[in-house]
């Protein structure tokens, strides 16, 4: 019972891992594409 | 509105021949399945329908149109039986509606995935505008056309591949145009994922079905192929009835099962070369299946046998007819093992060895840490998938008592997963196992969701950032596309207009003009005579070509060998062979002026060495027997001087010879 709690939380803490790491790492690798974003928005709206 | 209208009548022509064919092998598929099994099933024998015409000669509007209303009238006996499964489909569709709606979770993911299905049906309706599909998906049809007959083109690199896809293409163009033909496409991925939520509902329940096609969509890549004319949604669609016959068939143990099994890898090898990966998975677990069942070694032979002859039927006569084309059933791949007409040495390593340097390296680290690269460094991959498959899969490991039909798909998955890794190692091409892992991903929501309030919370999250992110990559997609849609312009405007990330430098970000050739071409196409034949001469990948309405081949020196730049010395073998294959004018963006440039893999690269003195004999060519009529854009039309009826001066812009640089 206990070992399944325990790997219950390591899921948990691989999930909450792999997303925080993706989006963050997604987001430095592109940062210069940043400054398109405002174009971006712009012209959805429009 | 006429294009979506004839794409729908023709996919009901399809489902009633799907269902009259369904009816032989006395089997009814499961949970809503047969309305799926029809609609590929019609369109999987409509695509050879197709071949046959174009292989006679009779790639003719009103022989598509008699063979449709032949097929109308062979299966009119199953209308009623049609409206019963649309009827049963709606039910469906309206009872997982009410069931999710009250789930503040689901109720958001359903928008999502709502939002995305709308913004890629309208972006469906635009004009043409992937690389791809101008260049093969519509280029090759567009070419049969031209003739009205299916036959080897050695300078398309593809044409001679499994092409089940393509002839739906060639009938839309043929009867209306290329929009139809993409909307045909884009409707078989709604046919995926409908078949995918029916399938994963079967078996989960509404919840199940919806997280299912939720998952599916949170595939970065397909985001990008959705709304285009290309081969991906076929191949998925039948991938994943294949799949769904093998399961139907460890439930039942009914042999039409497994022919169904075969019918449908069968389809899925006749529409790309690596649905061959899909059939092979299928039957290494299906071959396990009866070994655990404990079968009988003549009962085993038996119902492979079954499985395998009905896989031979649909997918053998495309792998004939590139070997009668070229000698080389899977041509232009594996040269090595099986040769091929108008292909050799110099080209295989251009093609398929030269970019594949980039590629992870195969060995085992690189297999087991595979999995974390291809959601995080994805330009390895040549495409990126989304996080959601790697965050949820490794829930499997808290599970105990997996049911049979998840330890199925997982191993199917897993084979695929293993020869897309030795031997093709582009993320696109994981699309076939996608719905089986989406399936996974779903059944370990609906399990794990009760045991702890958090995880519950983390995992639909994770589904729901996976369809946000893809949302907003598919409104980046569309949107430029919307022009064309709601017809504010002409379609020259749209071409002109339409901007993209610049062609060779996708990372740049930097957004270009899409189309620099489109105007040219269509300037060429009204200086072109009705005997004109292009040769499309560039000094690596060529440009845009689908605009041309005349024939043409591609006369590039690194990526095909019927003008075999390797065995040009002078301007009169150039000047020959050109004659020879009825050449009349010469389009290209090589500057005269300014000789191969440094960068080019022909100047760079020793191993294209031989191919150089028949490249500069070529511009030489040009200088001294060939006028320019036409430049635009950076793009150049020459006529060949012995094609014209009197002799006209240079231009003189051609007055530098041109220069090679090593």
């Amino acid at each position: 019972m206990r070992s399944s709690k325990v790997l219950l939380w390591f899921f948990i803490l691989w999930v909450l891992f792999v997303n925080v790491y993706y989006y963050v790492n997604f987001a430095l690798t592109r940062f210069e594409r940043l400054e398109l974003l405002p174009r971006l928005l712009l012209s959805i709206f429009k | 509105m006429i294009s979506i209208s004839l794409v729908i009548v023709c996919g009901g022509v399809a489902t009633l021949l799907g269902l009259r064919l369904l009816s032989l092998f006395r089997t009814s598929p499961e949970g809503g399945g047969r309305l799926f099994y029809a609609y590929a099933l019609g369109w999987g024998v409509i695509a050879y329908l197709v071949l046959l015409l174009g292989l006679f000669g009779g790639l003719y509007p009103v022989s598509v149109i008699l063979i449709l209303t032949l097929c109308f009238l062979l299966a009119i006996g199953k209308l009623k039986t049609l409206g019963k499964d649309l009827r049963a489909f709606v039910t469906s569709l309206r009872e997982g509606a009410r069931e999710v709606l009250p789930v503040p979770l689901l109720l958001v993911t359903k928008i999502l995935v709502a939002l995305i299905l709308l913004v890629s049906f309208v972006g469906a309706f635009a004009p043409p505008t992937n690389m791809d599909a101008l260049n093969y998906h519509l280029a090759v049809p567009k070419l049969y056309l031209q003739t009205y007959k299916i036959i080897f083109l050695p300078t398309m690199l593809y044409s001679a591949t499994p092409f089940a896809s393509e002839m739906i293409n060639s009938l839309f163009m043929l009867i209306k145009g290329e929009v139809s033909a993409q909307l045909a496409q884009h409707l078989f991925g709604w046919a995926l994922l409908f078949a995918l939520f029916s399938f994963a509902k079967s078996r989960y329940g509404s919840k199940g079905g919806l997280l299912a096609v939720a998952g599916f969509l949170c595939l970065s890549s397909f985001i990008f192929v959705f709304s285009e004319a290309k081969n991906d949604m076929l191949i998925t669609l039948f991938s994943l009835l294949a799949v769904w016959s093998l399961l139907s068939w460890n439930d039942s143990e009914k042999r039409s099962d497994l022919a169904l099994m075969g019918v449908f890898a069968g389809l899925a090898s006749g529409t790309k070369l690596f649905g061959l990966g899909v059939a092979f998975s299928l039957f290494v677990v299906l071959l396990v299946l009866m070994i655990l069942k404990r079968y009988r070694l003549s009962k085993i032979s038996i119902s492979l046998s079954v499985g395998l002859a009905f896989f031979s039927l649909f997918a053998f006569p495309w792998y004939l007819k590139s070997y009668l084309w070229s000698g080389n059933p899977v041509y232009p791949f594996f040269y090595g093992v099986f040769g091929g007409a108008h292909w050799n040495g110099i080209l295989h390593y251009r093609v398929f060895q030269l970019g594949r340097e980039a590629y992870l390296p195969v060995n085992f680290i690189n297999l087991v840490i595979s999995p974390w690269l291809v959601v995080n460094s994805g330009e390895i991959f040549l495409a990126r998938t989304g996080v959601v498959f790697l965050a949820i899969l490794p829930g499997l490991f808290l599970l105990r008592k997996l049911p049979q039909e998840i330890k199925i798909l997982g191993w199917f998955s897993l084979i695929y997963y293993l020869l897309w890794f030795l031997f093709l190692r582009d993320a696109r091409y994981l699309l076939p196992i996608i719905p089986s892992v989406a399936i996974i991903c779903a059944f370990i929501i609906l399990r794990l969701e009760g045991r702890s309030k958090l995880l519950k919370w983390l995992l639909m999250l994770t589904i729901i950032l996976g369809l946000g992110a893809n949302l907003l990559t598919d409104l980046k997609v569309q949107l430029p596309k919307f022009p064309g849609v709601f017809g504010t312009g002409s379609e020259q405007e749209f071409y002109r207009d339409f901007r993209e990330t610049e062609r060779r430098d996708h990372t740049s970000g930097k957004l270009v003009e899409a189309f620099p050739e489109y105007e040219f071409s269509r300037k060429a196409n009204e200086l072109l005579f009705s005997d004109s034949k292009l040769a499309v001469f560039s000094l690596d990948q060529a440009f845009y070509y689908y605009f041309f309405d005349y024939p043409y081949i591609l006369a590039l020196p690194m990526r095909q060998s019927l003008v075999d730049f390797a065995s040009l010395r002078n301007d009169e073998d150039v000047s020959k062979r050109l004659r020879e294959l009825r050449i009349t004018h010469i389009a290209t963006d090589v500057d005269l002026g300014g000789g191969i440039p440094d960068s080019s893999l022909l100047v760079t690269d020793s191993h294209f060495a031989p191919l150089l003195p028949g490249v500069n004999a070529f511009l030489s060519m040009l200088k001294s027997r060939s006028v320019l009529i036409h430049e635009e854009n950076g793009f150049y039309l020459y006529e060949l001087v012995g094609r014209m009826q009197i002799e006209l001066p240079l231009v003189g812009t051609q007055d530098r010879a041109p220069v090679l640089r090593r």
